[in-house]
């Protein structure tokens, strides 16, 4: 176990037990391996009966994959969540606020906070959107905040995500997996649950309906590109749940500015959209033309006020990794409050001396592309070849200001079941926050887990696992 | 409800009944091939028969007329070229309910992807021998748990209506094909009728469609042609009879009729359906002949489909070149 020493063990402090963690160690110290694999088989046969598969298409093999599922629960105290809580509620606020500045007033220009051109230079910044403010003054209703977590009190934001963050399904699918498998382990009533969330988020996509709807019933559709995508479960899963109906852009068309959907009673018009679609795809009018997926005209109705759009197109532009590195700046702008959660400090490799650091050190950094994510086209230096840092060089070399680079964080570890039984694996953790009339969030998110040992890709593009993450009741 | 939603619950209602149908076909042909006396009429192929009232001529190939159990089985439940065979309905089924589960109750979708996740390893195998009657008594109850879950979790709203109406337009289809096998098998040897032969073939077809002891029990007579030919198309309480389906229709009908508060545009459509089955005689339909009025009945129920995706906006009509039995000459 000579890893636990270098990493911090959420479950572990020295030789004890930390007390979050007692009802797990209790639970996990009856359990034999066998009983284990026969509890993970069952979990699996679940995933499957429930058909909650996350699909990889075009790399053969079956196209409906199902991301493993790690028994091992993570935990997080009741203090533990309120910081979290405080921290993700404060940056959904900022950013918020910020893209409602950059695409109107652009204060945070004039202060010399953000420089100009890093916004308006960027490739998911939408002028369509200057000038416009949607409904409710929301920008990014659903935000996704990647925190990583190095020592008992250190956690950093690694990645905010504002256009359509997934996995939620996960959150809520993995505790019903849970407490059926285990349904002792929640009698005593500790955990607090998650299974509101599609609630909250029926009520967020209702307060920031357009005005006109002031206390009553909007109709409420779910966006998806299709059965294809590969999120296409959850899109399906929140639908459900919300009790609305899951569309296709060729379910939808505009007429005078207005967005009506197709339905057996003739044309019914849609209030609020909560589209699981790229910017790039909403709009063949306004955007790709060539998208087979969108609404045509979707745009001229939303900035006519009919409708609103959840996420508003155009949010990227504050999840960028390149706007990534002024957030503590942009939070002190905005709320006059140093960040509660800071950022893993990283190099801005179009910035000269940083480039110059970056290059020098590049078999202890991990470099990211700028617009990348799901972890493809990334450098982890301490666990690359020298072949492949060489050539990961010439391509910093070729554009620097596609990349960043940040510190190999030593990412903390959660006991997690594998082929040798128990051992620590290193983990990550997504929070949603929901934005409306007031930032709402569930205790709880989407814990992801590098089953490899030693791996620090925790994607399931990557075969990362997920696990239950429990927050517990003060 | 989204029209392509109200298009695809109908279909979902469709497969999931042509699986169990196709089924109850084989089943019919198996318990004829059993009777003794068929031996006699190499002519008679009952395999071939069902092929043909399956729609299935084409896919199987020129050699139908001299389909084997084993090669014609097989075509019916799990050839991939034929679109109506068992794996490719459970397949559209569930792929279906894939792209609309948002509107399914959970333990609907569950039931069609575990039914899917079974049928997908099945194989010839499972078409022979004995094997067989477990095959076909598994996508039956495949089937009776779709429809159960159905009526136990889903609320009486459109959807639940478009799912009942691809029922029972498809069960009124094949019902009248399975009819119409015995007419395929009897043909070659019509001395026979009235026969002992005669009257087992009628036996199997009732078994086929669990309506022996029904019939039985329901007329307190014997089996006879006509007997059967009235119970399984005019009788009014028996669920798999063409009347009593087409009732079905019209009664699903006017429910979506109430629940949307404005009669359906194609109410007056299939109110003259049912009427013009339901006022039939068994006298009218064996004057007319019945061959010929199986295939009219086939149509008719077509565009009684084809008005109802007019009338809800489905993107495509159902009007079938299979519609078409085919004839005696073309064996």
């Amino acid at each position: 176990m000579g890893e636990s020493r270098v990493f911090f063990d959420e479950m572990h402090l020295g030789d004890d037990v930390r007390p979050e963690y007692a009802a797990v160690a209790d639970w996990l110290s009856r359990l034999s391996t066998d009983d284990l694999k026969t509890k993970r088989a069952e979990a699996e046969a679940l995933f499957r009966k429930i058909g909650i598969t996350f699909a990889v298409y075009g790399e053969g093999g079956d196209p409906e994959r199902l991301i493993p599922f790690d028994l091992v629960p993570r935990v997080f105290s009741a203090g533990e969540w309120d910081r979290i809580d405080a921290g993700v509620k404060q940056r959904a606020q900022a950013l918020n606020m910020f893209l409602a500045d950059v695409y109107n007033k652009g204060e945070v220009f004039n202060a010399g906070v953000v420089p100009r051109d890093a916004v308006q230079s960027n490739e998911a910044f939408l002028h369509q959107m200057a000038g416009f403010e949607p409904p409710g003054g929301v920008y990014t209703h659903v935000v996704g905040i990647d925190l990583v977590r190095t020592g008992p009190d250190e956690f950093y934001v690694l990645e905010d995500n504002c256009r359509t963050p997934s996995g939620v399904s996960y959150v809520l699918e993995n505790r019903a997996v849970m407490t059926r498998l285990f349904p002792d382990l929640f009698r005593q009533g500790t955990i607090l649950p998650v299974d509101d969330y599609s609630d909250l988020l029926r009520k967020t996509l209702t307060e920031v309906a357009p005005s006109r709807f002031a206390g009553g019933k909007p109709n409420i559709v779910v966006l998806t590109p299709g059965h294809y995508n590969s999120a296409y479960y959850e899109h399906s899963f929140l639908a459900y749940e919300m009790a609305v109906p899951l569309v296709q852009g060729s379910d939808l068309f505009v007429e005078d500015g207005i967005v009506y959907m197709r339905t057996t009673l003739g044309p019914e018009r849609v209030d609020v959209i909560y589209r699981r679609i790229d910017d790039d795809f909403l709009d063949p009018e306004a955007f790709r033309a060539d998208s087979q997926l969108g609404v045509p005209g979707l745009m001229e109705a939303y900035k006519n006020g009919t409708v609103t759009i959840a996420n508003a197109p155009g949010g990227g532009v504050a999840d960028d990794k390149a706007i990534y590195t002024y957030m503590p700046d942009i939070i002190r702008f905005y709320l006059g409050e140093e960040a509660i959660i800071p950022n893993v400090p990283t190099w801005k490799c179009a910035d000269p001396d940083d480039f110059a650091y970056v290059m020098d050190h590049l078999p202890e950094l991990v470099v990211k592309e700028v617009h990348g994510s799901g972890g493809y086209g990334m450098l982890v230096g301490p666990a690359a070849t020298k072949a492949e840092i060489e050539a990961y060089a010439d391509r910093l070399r070729a554009d620097p200001k596609d990349f960043i680079a940040q510190p190999t964080l030593s990412l903390s570890t959660v006991p997690s079941f594998v082929e040798e039984g128990i051992a620590p694996r290193h983990v990550d953790f997504r929070p949603y926050a929901l934005v409306g009339k007031k930032v709402r969030l569930i205790p709880g998110g989407l814990s992801r887990v590098a089953m490899r040992e030693g791996s620090l890709v925790v994607n399931s593009s990557q075969g990362g696992g997920v696990k239950d993450t429990w927050v517990l009741r003060a | 409800m989204l029209s392509r939603v109200a298009e695809n619950l109908f279909w979902l209602g469709r497969y999931i009944e042509r699986a169990e149908n196709v089924a109850r076909l084989i089943d019919a042909a198996r318990r004829m091939a059993s009777l003794p006396q068929s031996i006699n009429h190499p002519g008679s192929n009952e395999w071939s028969s069902i092929l043909i009232a399956a729609g299935a001529r084409e896919t199987f190939g020129p050699d139908y007329p001299a389909a084997t159990a084993e090669q014609a089985a097989e075509h019916l439940l799990f050839s991939k070229d034929n679109p109506s065979s068992a794996w490719r309905c459970l397949e559209a089924a569930r792929e279906n309910a894939r792209t609309i589960r948002f509107i399914l109750t959970r333990e609907c979708w569950e039931v069609l992807n575990a039914a899917w996740s079974q049928m997908r390893f099945m194989n010839s195998a499972d078409a022979t021998g004995a094997a067989l009657c477990d095959t076909i008594d598994w996508v039956k109850a495949r089937s009776a748990e779709f429809r159960g879950t159905v009526y136990g979790t889903m609320i009486r709203d459109d959807a639940f209506h478009f799912i009942r109406l691809g029922t029972a337009v498809e069960r009124l289809d094949y019902t009248a094909r399975l009819i119409d096998v015995k007419y395929h098998v009897l043909l070659p040897s019509v001395d026979e009728v009235g026969s002992g032969a005669d009257q087992n073939q009628w036996i199997s077809l009732l078994q086929a469609v669990a309506g022996h002891r029904a019939y039985i029990h329901t007329t307190r007579d014997d089996v006879t042609a006509r007997g059967v030919a009235d119970f399984l198309i005019l009788n009014e309480t028996f669920p798999r009879s063409i009347c009593y389906n087409a009732r079905l229709i019209g009664d699903h009908v006017r429910a979506l009729g109430d629940f949307y508060e404005a009669e359906s545009p194609c109410a007056d459509h299939i109110e003259g359906f049912v009427k013009g089955i339901a006022d039939k005689s068994i006298d009218d339909i064996f004057d007319a002949g019945l061959h010929e009025f199986l295939t009219s009945i086939i149509a008719s129920n077509y565009s009684v489909a084809d008005s109802l995706a007019a009338a809800y906006g489905f993107a495509e009509f159902v009007s079938d070149p299979e519609t078409d039995l085919g004839s005696p000459e073309a064996q």
